[in-house]
């Protein structure tokens, strides 16, 4: 089988990469090992919260000189400022465009989500129903609140929430009422004990007779506040259902997103996913890289575990196969590798003491660890490029995205450099 | 029962919430003393939660120390009545390896024999068809009744018996000082690390049974008691590798154990002598831990490739009776010390050495002393009355039960024995899992809270096996602290700090082993906590400088030793986070507050008070928990 581009991995960075390779009229197979690290997520993308010396940033625009600096290595520095900074701007009309309801732009500067513990991180770009404060005041857009949560529902829970939200000073807490939903709608799903989670529920409540429940139930509690908060256990295919309910109870409604899984983030990977498939892509659902044959410095093929000895050809390769969580790199107890082609890492010694940090709290050195490249993002054997194997995404060295808040901004970035790269258009 | 012979707040003192002192608790107040337990942390947070959890058949010590051999196996038959619900009969099988000396084991057989532990032998087939996880390269095996215990429930279920006839325990008080009149020991200072209350409590005895930390209290009566710490490092498997205690049969060395328990397997242990200032601080070197699965992969191979979930040690609590290079040529023999007789010191009584499985022993041995000293004649009948939770059969258990999903039904005998009766008649909600891994409901966690005395979310571990499954905690404890803050055990503020924490505590023990899986499983943490859900470090005695919330590294600087902020403040108050107000509050709720303000925490601190209290970090600095 060939196609001109195959994208081996469906996160963030491999959907965009392959979104954008099929929009510049090139054929794409995306091999989708199963759920990405989206599924497992906050529901927003991050820019860049803080440089490595910790200082927080408020508009990245104006970090990122100071970010090549500190962390010169970062792919962010390796694109250089201008070009980080056109990509971004590209992603957040990409990812509208695909059909994600976000807000937030690069030039409005950083805004602030809502933790599902109350506590607020700077993000870019998040889903229009979540909660969030106004980045210019740092308060809530409402006064009085109402929080309400589902009854027995444990990942989240309305009296932390409203404590938090409290304590951010954001309103009052004598402005933010709890409440605790008894929705026998649920009732199947609450006696069975695993069942009880944010995307199960979400089905429930989804339909417009649930829902309508929902609202009844609801409908007394908010009369006299001016926003009703969530878990975000609502809006499985799409946030209507928040909409619907906020029109049915007269008050907006806001979502907060809870642990995993995350119902915003599977949403956004399925809408992303599904585009990719009417714009014509393939996707081999289940499927994961076995082997790999190489034609000189290039990449040829791959053989995947579903195909088995029917190769995958193309002219260039995308590599967005995430980090350790997501399995692009492994280790073991004396070493680090990327997994399919064992690309030059960053960093990553053989003595496993250094790969860590005794604080939990203290920036990990593993996350620093990935595949090595320079400004075209390109894979490296034993110093040399690969002409026709590109990396985006996580699976990327020289960063750490949970310290830095970067995680989403590199993997959009990345996916459209490197199809820009092998659209011709740039590098 | 008869009255009490003494006069003041208690008749004897115990000082030492681990197995031994809860195993005395538990024979003072069955025989009608007014016993007062004092526990500086939490129940079996010292050597007793940090070994193998191995029902010791004897045989270890067979060859070598035939008199513990004896002790261990007497009271492996006891145990196997009074505490069936914390023991498993797994049965065990010293093996020999091609390069170990098979004629060892004609000398083990008779040792076996001569110490009444029955043992025998087994082909290199019969043995792998009895434990097929073995190393097939065996060149013979001998079987032996040892079986696993779990420490926690152990410890728990005489702490229950204790308070049942009477007995006061109280969790998170340490002992700062002695009361003394002339020589004599009267009673005990102590601290509640929760409030940073001072009280003091007399009594005619007092009992130290503080483990490795008894050195410490002995000089505090002004008694010289020379303690020789060694550490023992093991590993977590993340499954059960297999269904026999595997052993080697030689003499004892360094990782000849593996033994299944629960949902794990362990493999342990190493003996390195330690310096007393480290004994609060275990922590497993990666060289440790490269021994560990070197040497048990040739008890079963599978190990290499098996997940590890985390590491921790404990310290032996040996008497030295002289100076020793390894600690292992020292007895691990009860030491029971009469400091009246041995030093001219009324009132002091110290305990040691011993094992796990042989602290009934050592419980009737303390109290018979307490007793002849008190006057009192109640006999000991702990070896013969079932502890709570094994009054009745397994099955009989399971009966009262049958409304519970079949999974769950089948965990919480297994963690409760017929105490888990309490359980059946939840709601549907109470069903609902917090815990995945080890398959805790809520119900088993709100009556954890509700009955066992439950301060924080590493006392919940302990009670429940909340988070020792493959995931770590990873889920379960944000769960299980909104729990402590819907039961008023944390105020709403304090569940950053709880999880950053527990976080904390579990990223000590998971480091040495992070590496495939486990590494993985460490950055997914990392995500969710401090991505997903924007968790700092802990707040603690030294909030970083002005003005806002820190950074994440700013607010207190890497300390060079890597020990972190966690403890209270001396003066016993605990900081809570006061979220930040600035618009870039990167960490938001737990970054110290811009005046590093601390607040008082409320009183608590009893075992069974459910007054909110901040989470104590009682292992703060502890290198991890067995089981």
């Amino acid at each position: 089988m060939r196609y001109d581009v195959i994208v081996i991995g469906a996160g963030l960075a491999g959907l965009v990469a392959g979104l954008r390779v099929l929009e510049g009229g090139r054929s794409c197979a995306l091999v989708n090992a199963g759920q990405s690290a989206l599924h497992f997520s906050s529901g927003a993308f991050d820019f860049l919260g803080h440089l490595p010396d910790g200082t927080p940033v408020s508009r990245a625009p104006d970090a990122l000189e100071a970010l090549a600096d500190q962390a010169p290595d970062h792919p962010y520095a390796l694109l250089g400022r201008q070009r980080t900074l056109e990509l971004g701007q590209r992603a957040e009309a990409f990812l509208r465009d695909r059909g994600l309801a976000l807000d937030g732009s690069l030039a409005a500067g950083n805004r602030l989500r809502i933790t599902p513990l109350g506590t607020t991180v700077p993000t870019w770009l998040g889903a229009s129903e979540a909660l969030g404060l106004d980045p210019a005041t740092g308060a809530l857009p409402w006064k009085r609140l109402l929080v309400a949560t589902v009854e027995g529902f444990l990942d989240l829970g309305a009296d932390v929430l409203s404590s938090h939200l409290a304590a951010t000073g954001a309103t009052t807490e004598a402005a933010i009422r709890s409440a605790s939903l008894r929705l026998p709608v649920l009732d199947r799903l609450r006696t069975n004990p695993s069942e009880f989670r944010s995307v199960n529920i979400a089905r429930v409540l989804d339909h417009p007779e649930a829902l309508a429940t929902l609202a009844a139930e609801l409908a007394p509690l908010a009369r006299d506040v001016d926003a009703v908060v969530l878990p975000a256990c609502l809006g499985f295919r799409s946030n209507e259902p928040v909409a619907t309910l906020s029109r049915q109870i007269g008050v907006p409604v806001r979502v907060v997103p809870t642990l995993p899984p995350s119902l915003i983030g599977a949403r956004f990977s399925r809408i992303l996913l599904n585009r990719f498939l009417a714009d014509g892509g393939v996707c081999m659902n289940g499927d994961r890289v076995t082997g790999h044959d190489w034609n000189g410095p290039s990449l040829a093929r791959i053989y995947t575990a579903s195909h088995e000895d029917i190769p995958l050809e193309a002219d260039d390769f995308v590599l967005a196969t995430g980090s350790f969580f997501s399995g692009g790199l492994t280790s073991g107890p004396h070493a680090v590798r990327e997994t399919l082609f064992d690309l030059d890492l960053r960093e990553a010694p053989q003595d496993r003491a250094a790969w860590t940090s005794a604080s939990v709290f203290d920036p990990q050195p593993y996350m620093h660890y990935g595949v090595r490249t320079d400004a075209t993002l390109r894979g490296q054997l034993n110093g040399n490029p690969v002409p026709n194997l590109h990396v985006a995404g996580l699976v990327l060295g020289g960063f750490d995205p949970v310290h830095l808040g970067c995680g989403g901004g590199v993997a959009l970035v990345t996916a459209l450099a490197v199809a820009d790269r092998i659209l011709g258009t740039k590098g | 029962m008869q009255a009490s012979p003494s006069s003041g707040d208690a008749d004897v003192i115990i000082i030492g919430g681990g197995i031994t002192g809860a195993g005395i608790a538990r024979d003072c107040a069955r025989r009608g003393l007014r016993a007062l337990l004092v526990e500086r942390r939490d129940y079996s947070t010292g050597a007793t939660g940090r070994n193998h959890g191995l029902l010791h058949s004897g045989a270890r010590y067979a060859v070598t120390d035939p008199e513990s051999a004896r002790e261990c196996i007497e009271e492996n038959r006891i145990l196997r009545t009074i505490a069936r619900h914390c023991v498993e009969d797994t049965g065990g099988l010293f093996i020999s390896l091609p390069e170990d000396d098979l004629a060892f084991q004609k000398t083990f057989l008779d040792a076996c024999s001569k110490a009444d532990i029955p043992a025998r032998a087994l082909d290199p087939a019969e043995a792998r068809r009895l434990e097929p996880s073995v190393n097939p390269e065996l060149t013979g095996a001998v079987h032996v009744p040892d079986g696993a215990v779990d420490p926690f429930r152990l410890t728990l279920a005489n702490i229950l018996d204790a308070t049942a006839h009477g007995a006061r325990c109280l969790t998170y008080h340490e002992v700062t000082g002695l009361l003394k009149e002339g020589p004599a020991v009267t009673g005990v200072r102590v601290r509640n690390t929760l409030t940073g209350e001072t009280r003091e409590f007399r009594a005619p005895l007092t009992i130290n049974a503080a483990g490795i930390w008894g050195q410490a209290i002995a000089r505090m009566a002004d008694v010289e008691v020379r303690m020789f710490p060694t550490r023992g490092a093991l590993l977590i498997l993340g499954h059960r590798l297999n269904t026999v205690v595997i052993n080697r049969c030689r003499k004892p060395a360094d990782a000849d154990i593996l033994v299944p328990g629960d949902t794990v397997s362990l493999i342990g242990t190493t003996s390195t002598p330690v310096p007393f200032e480290q004994v609060d601080d275990l922590r497993v070197t990666t060289e440790e831990v490269d021994l560990l699965v070197r040497e048990g992969r040739l008890l079963a191979p599978a190990l290499a490739d098996t997940r590890m979930l985390r590491a921790y040690a404990g310290a032996r609590p040996l008497i030295a009776d002289e100076d020793d290079a390894t600690g292992r040529s020292i007895s691990r023999r009860i030491v029971l010390l009469d400091h009246e007789s041995r030093d001219g010191c009324p009132g002091f009584i110290t305990i040691s050495g011993g094992k796990l499985i042989t602290y009934r022993l050592m419980a009737e041995m303390t109290t018979d002393l307490v007793c002849t000293k008190l006057g009192v004649s109640a006999r000991c009948d702990t070896a013969t009355v079932p502890l709570p939770g094994s009054r009745e059969t397994t099955a009989e258990t399971l009966k009262k039960l049958a409304a519970l999903p079949v999974t769950q039904r089948r965990s919480v005998v297994g963690r409760y024995g017929d105490e888990a009766q309490d359980l059946a008649d939840g709601g549907p909600g109470s069903r609902s899992l917090v815990c995945e891994c080890e398959s805790v409901s809520v119900g088993e966690v709100v009556r954890a809270i509700e009955t066992l005395g439950v301060h924080s979310l590493t006392d919940l571990r302990r009670r429940t096996r909340l988070g020792m499954g493959t995931c770590q905690g990873e889920l379960c404890a944000c769960r299980a602290a909104g729990l402590l803050v819907q039961e008023g055990v944390t105020p709403p503020a304090g569940m950053p700090d709880t999880l950053a924490r527990l976080l904390e505590e579990r990223w000590k023990g998971i480091r040495p082993v992070a590496w495939a899986d486990a590494l993985r499983e460490s950055e997914f943490t990392l995500w969710l906590y401090q991505g997903v859900c924007g968790l700092g470090r802990p707040s603690g005695p030294n909030p970083g400088p002005g003005p806002g919330p820190g950074p994440i590294t700013a607010g207190s600087p890497p300390d060079a030793s890597g020990a972190m902020p966690l403890a209270p403040a001396p003066n016993g108050v605990t900081s809570h986070a006061t979220p930040g107000t600035s618009a870039h509050a990167p960490n938001g709720a737990s970054a110290p507050s811009p005046d590093g303000a601390s607040a008082p925490t409320p009183d608590g601190g009893t075992t069974h008070a459910r007054t909110p209290n901040p989470e104590p970090s009682p292992d703060g600095k502890a290198g991890g928990h067995a089981l």
